[in-house]
């Protein structure tokens, strides 16, 4: 165990310097009862109740029979029973209910983790060790493809690149002349593209936040003794980069393995399905229990790449950046490369960002989107206040209860990524400085894996576990308190990850120097760790709080009567097929996200994306 | 180091145990006869209007899940006439519904007092039977409504048809059903996916319940009686279908704009809610359809309701029922086109294509049974299934 040797010998995080008590019963005592060990004990029942059961019911359900089933099965509902699995993984419909969307699954994903981890980590790279112009004008636009829902960037697409093999209207580039093969409409490829330009901002903003942490001394260092920088890059930087880089694979390829709404938009015409639109369809046709085997499926998906993550995050001491001494970040001159790497970054950001924004607004202000006619442009759907299209539909802007629901949708996410990111770097605090290794990786783990959870299995499960009191566990079904309990369960691993490596870089002197000074561990905590960590626990909370107003699996279970929130009032225009007003809701959303974003940083004084030690 | 482990899983499995048994419970709980007491005025012979009434505002409040998005319409009207705080949720789809109800059971915590929603095999097949909810006909105005229409009890019917695109085929390019399953229309039959909603397995459910009308139209159009391996010539029928390589879009306007639209050379056929009528004008759609194909045209579609027999509020749902199948309460379904109430005394729009007569609308769709639904609804999902392998 290399890994504990490198820690202080006796109990909890630091050697207290209180040799009084040495040897007595008293001192070993003192010493169990570390505030370290009792935080890590006391997050380890919290977070097995609010984790842990209701990812045991999930999975439970594919073992039982179904009510939908008894009678069918003729057997009593909660009987054991492998029918589910049998249907899954051996019936003559295993290959398109379960085999095929597997393999399409961890195609799409695994090339998306390689796209976005490759395009984050330039652009990062371009961000924090280039005296780029207009650095901060493009680093907070670059966040922005990750507050659009993600099938908005499908929706995009359709409009543009739908050809005719699907009956109705082809989308604009047919309408112009060109013919668009199914390839590129349809299927493995525009769905990559597509995820790729929703998910690489995670990417970007994790090795934003890595790289500010990095002494550029060291790569100075390694100039100064002959190193180019090609050399610098891949010896110095990548392996001090690994958890960062880890970070990247493991949360954007779990985010791909979970995500619906492009695959099943963009692959539904040519029948490419993978896990999560197979789950859909067996929740939509009722088969609840193959359903759970699909989430089964997710779930050991995911158990594999924490595995690998744990493999190569054997010691954390290793990629410690930073010390107790002073550092420094030095850009590098771009010199003649500025103007042209200026129009790069531009454009890059001007087809993630504009192209599909714009295709959205416009579709906002047009009946039959793609028709480019005059009678077919309107404004209805933004401010009449009812539409010709559907009577007793008010424009968006005319809708009474759009504010409530707005509000609402602000508040959940507001407060669940405020308790998010308490949660998550007390999470990170004990898994880095505790001991007592096993408790800190069953901490580790256990906090992420929501992220490998399908969203609705995750709401199926919080309705049934707190629509009941329990002990001193009041019922909290139908109350706003339990969307925010959730959503803030939900992106604990967006907090706690950022926590994580970040705790991971920082070394153990900043702490042990005002130890030596005297101060207690919340004195320590208050004073030294949270003052370094708070950029990074900034923008852990920042990203819960963009993630959970574009959430909507998850709500869509807990959102009960009088607490619709924006993501809710969009699908049900969807539903209804009113994708204009669905549209705009969406565009309402990544609005409201980015002002509130914007303001907050301007108020934190801190940059999501580029700002931190800039 | 090892006894933390230990621990930690024991406390895993106690908090696990701990909250599953209540699981369990509730599954217990399903057998026994549910402390469900019927009120004296909801009967037939005890009905009682006034009562009704005084009870329902008694409870103050309603909370219904519809799926339509026309319900807050009537909940309005129904809060303004009986004083009723009504939160009428619109646009739940069944998936949602069902989900919902299924787990606030389990739990033992109903939150809804009237679900509306389409899929009468579940209520069939596990709501009822399981004693999860209960199908009420105001007992007033059972006089006026078919049986048929009484269990579980019809909110609202839409037809559903076969439709053509009427700027490019002055009439129907087809007249009978099996035309469809020819090389002609591969590829070129829109349909809702019936596995995002799920109503649609009623119609393939409907032409196997119709066999012989389907063996019929066979004949009618080939001249010779057919030979099937199946159990009857609707599944072959059905069959047929989804190896003609059927196009699934996930909501019936795409289904109307996909044949509608204007400038196409080649248009598909389709089936859609009667309903898509009215927006054909707005969106400039084109579409039209032949009553006379045999063996229909299309199926009935209903909408039910249901009222959980754990509701909150028992005596404001069923207040709520009789509205909605009364002139004031059905106006935001009724007075439009493509929907007709159950309730005879109650004219549907003069705008309906065809005619504004429920009655006479069915004699030319087919009418499913949710029960016979619900039986085949597996081996349909199945063959469906085998039909989407690439």
């Amino acid at each position: 165990m290399k890994f504990n040797e490198s820690k202080p010998k006796d109990g909890g995080s630091m050697p207290e310097l209180d040799s009084k008590f040495h040897g007595t019963l008293w001192y070993k005592v003192r010493n169990r009862l570390q505030p370290t060990v009792v935080l890590g004990f006391v997050l380890a029942v919290l977070l097995t109740y609010l984790i842990a059961v209701p990812v045991f019911m999930l999975l439970s359900e594919s073992v039982t029979v179904h009510s939908i089933d008894a009678k069918y099965f003729n057997q009593q509902a909660g009987t054991l029973t492998l029918k589910y699995f049998e249907r899954a993984l051996t019936s003559v419909v295993s290959g398109v209910l379960f085999l095929a969307p597997l393999w399409n699954t961890l195609l799409i994903a695994t090339t998306i983790t390689i796209f976005t981890t490759i395009v984050g980590y330039i652009l990062a790279w371009i961000f924090t060790r280039t005296d780029l112009r207009f650095k901060k004008v493009f680093s907070t636009l670059a966040v922005v493809p990750f507050m659009l829902p993600s099938w908005s960037y499908a929706a995009a697409w359709i409009t543009l690149f739908k050809n005719r093999k699907m009956a109705g209207a082809p989308g604009i580039l047919e309408v112009m002349g060109f013919t668009i093969p199914n390839y590129m409409a349809y299927g493995a490829i525009p769905i990559i593209i597509c995820l790729t330009m929703h998910f690489f901002p995670l990417s970007f903003l994790l090795f934003g936040n890595a790289f500010q942490r990095i002494d550029s001394q060291m790569e100075e260092s390694a100039q100064l003794l002959g190193a180019n920088r090609f050399q610098t890059a891949v010896h110095i930087l990548l392996p001090v980069m690994r958890p960062a880089i880890m970070s990247s694979i493991l949360l954007t390829f779990a985010r791909s393995v979970g995500t619906f709404g492009t695959p099943y938009t963009l692959g539904r015409p040519v029948k490419f399905n993978t896990l999560s639109t197979s789950l859909y369809f067996t929740h939509q046709s009722g088969e609840p229990g193959v359903m759970a085997v699909i989430a089964l499926a997710m779930l050991l998906i995911g158990g594999l790449l924490v595995a690998m993550d744990v493999y190569v995050l054997r010691e954390y001491k290793r990629y410690v950046t930073m010390s107790g001494k002073g550092q420094m970040s030095r850009p590098s001159a771009l010199g003649k490369a500025q103007i042209p790497m200026n129009i790069l970054v531009g454009l890059f950001l001007f087809f993630v960002i504009f192209v599909p924004l714009g295709i959205l607004a416009l579709s906002t202000f047009m009946i039959t989107p793609g028709w480019f006619v005059k009678d077919n442009f309107t404004l209805q759907f933004w401010f009449a206040k009812e539409t010709t299209i559907r009577e007793a539909v008010p424009g968006l802007l005319r809708d009474p209860h759009l504010l409530t629901i707005a509000w609402t949708s602000v508040k959940v996410a507001g407060i669940g990524a405020l308790i998010c990111g308490t949660l998550g770097t007390l999470v990170g605090y004990a898994v880095v400085r505790l001991q007592q290794a096993r408790l800190g990786k069953f901490l580790r783990h256990l906090s992420f894996l929501p992220y490998l959870v399908p969203g609705i299995g995750f709401g199926a499960a919080y309705l049934v576990l707190f629509a009941t009191g329990r002990g001193p566990i009041p019922a909290l079904y139908g109350t706003l308190l339990l969307m925010i309990l959730a959503m803030s369960v939900m992106y604990l691993p967006l907090t706690t990850r950022a926590s994580i490596s970040s705790m991971a870089q920082m070394g153990t002197e900043p702490e042990e120097a005002a130890m030596i000074l005297g101060a207690k561990w919340s004195t320590r905590m208050w004073r030294i760790v949270i003052p370094i960590q708070k950029k990074s626990l900034f923008s852990g909370i920042l990203l819960a709080f963009i993630q959970g107003m574009k959430e909507l699996s998850l709500v869509i279970m807990l959102a009960v009567p009088g607490l619709e929130v924006l993501t809710t009032l969009s699908i049900r225009y969807t539903d209804n097929a009113l994708m204009q007003m669905s549209n705009g809701v969406i565009l309402i959303i990544a609005l409201i996200t980015f002002l509130l974003t914007v303001i907050s940083q301007h108020f934190m004084k801190t940059n999501l994306a580029q700002g931190i030690g800039g | 180091m090892k006894k933390h482990v230990l621990c930690l899983m024991l406390v895993t499995v106690v908090l696990g145990l701990v909250s599953v048994s209540p699981l369990m419970a509730a599954g217990v709980q399903e057998e026994k006869k549910p402390a469900f007491v019927n009120e004296p005025y909801w009967t037939a012979e005890g009905y009682d209007y006034d009562k009704l009434v005084a009870a329902a505002q008694a409870e103050g409040s309603l909370v219904a899940r519809w799926q339509s998005g026309r319900a807050p319409q009537a909940a309005k009207v129904f809060e303004e006439k009986y004083g009723i705080k009504t939160v009428a949720s619109p646009r739940f789809d069944d998936s949602e519904n069902i989900e919902r109800l299924r787990r606030e059971y389990q739990a033992d915590n109903v939150q809804v007092d009237i679900l509306g929603m389409d899929d009468g095999g579940i209520i069939m097949s596990e709501f009822i039977p399981n004693n999860m909810v209960v199908s009420w006909t105001p007992p007033d105005l059972a006089q006026y409504i078919d049986e048929k229409e009484q269990y579980p009890q019809v909110v609202y019917w839409q037809p559903c048809i076969i439709g053509y695109n009427s700027s490019v085929y002055s009439h129907s390019p087809i007249k009978n059903l099996w035309e469809l399953t020819e090389p002609k229309w591969k590829g070129k039959f829109v349909t809702s996916d019936p596995q995002i909603q799920p109503y649609m397995w009623h119609f393939f459910a409907a032409a196997i319940d119709h066999g012989d009308e389907f063996a019929a139209a066979y004949e009618q159009l080939y001249g010779k009686a057919l030979k099937t391996s199946y159990k009857n010539a609707g599944w072959e029928w059905v069959a047929r279908m989804f190896a003609n390589d059927m196009i699934a879009v996930p909501h019936d306007t795409e289904v109307a704009k996909a044949i509608g639209s204007p400038g196409q050379t080649d248009p598909p056929i389709g089936i859609f809610t009667l309903t898509r009528f009215r927006d054909a004008k707005e969106q400039n759609l084109f579409l039209g359809f032949d009553e006379k194909v045999v063996p229909a045209v299309g199926f009935a579609m209903p909408t039910y309701m249901v009222i959980p027999v754990k509701a909150p509020h028992p005596n404001a749902a069923r207040l709520w029922a009789r509205f909605l199948l009364t002139e004031e309460g059905s106006f935001p379904w009724t007075t439009v086109v493509g929907g007709f109430s159950p309730n005879q005394t109650i004219m549907a729009s003069k705008d309906n294509p065809f005619t504004s007569s429920w009655g006479e609308w069915l004699d030319y769709l087919l009418i499913f049974d949710p029960e016979q639904s619900a039986a085949v609804r597996r081996d349909l999902i199945d063959m469906w299934l085998m039909s989407q392998k690439k």
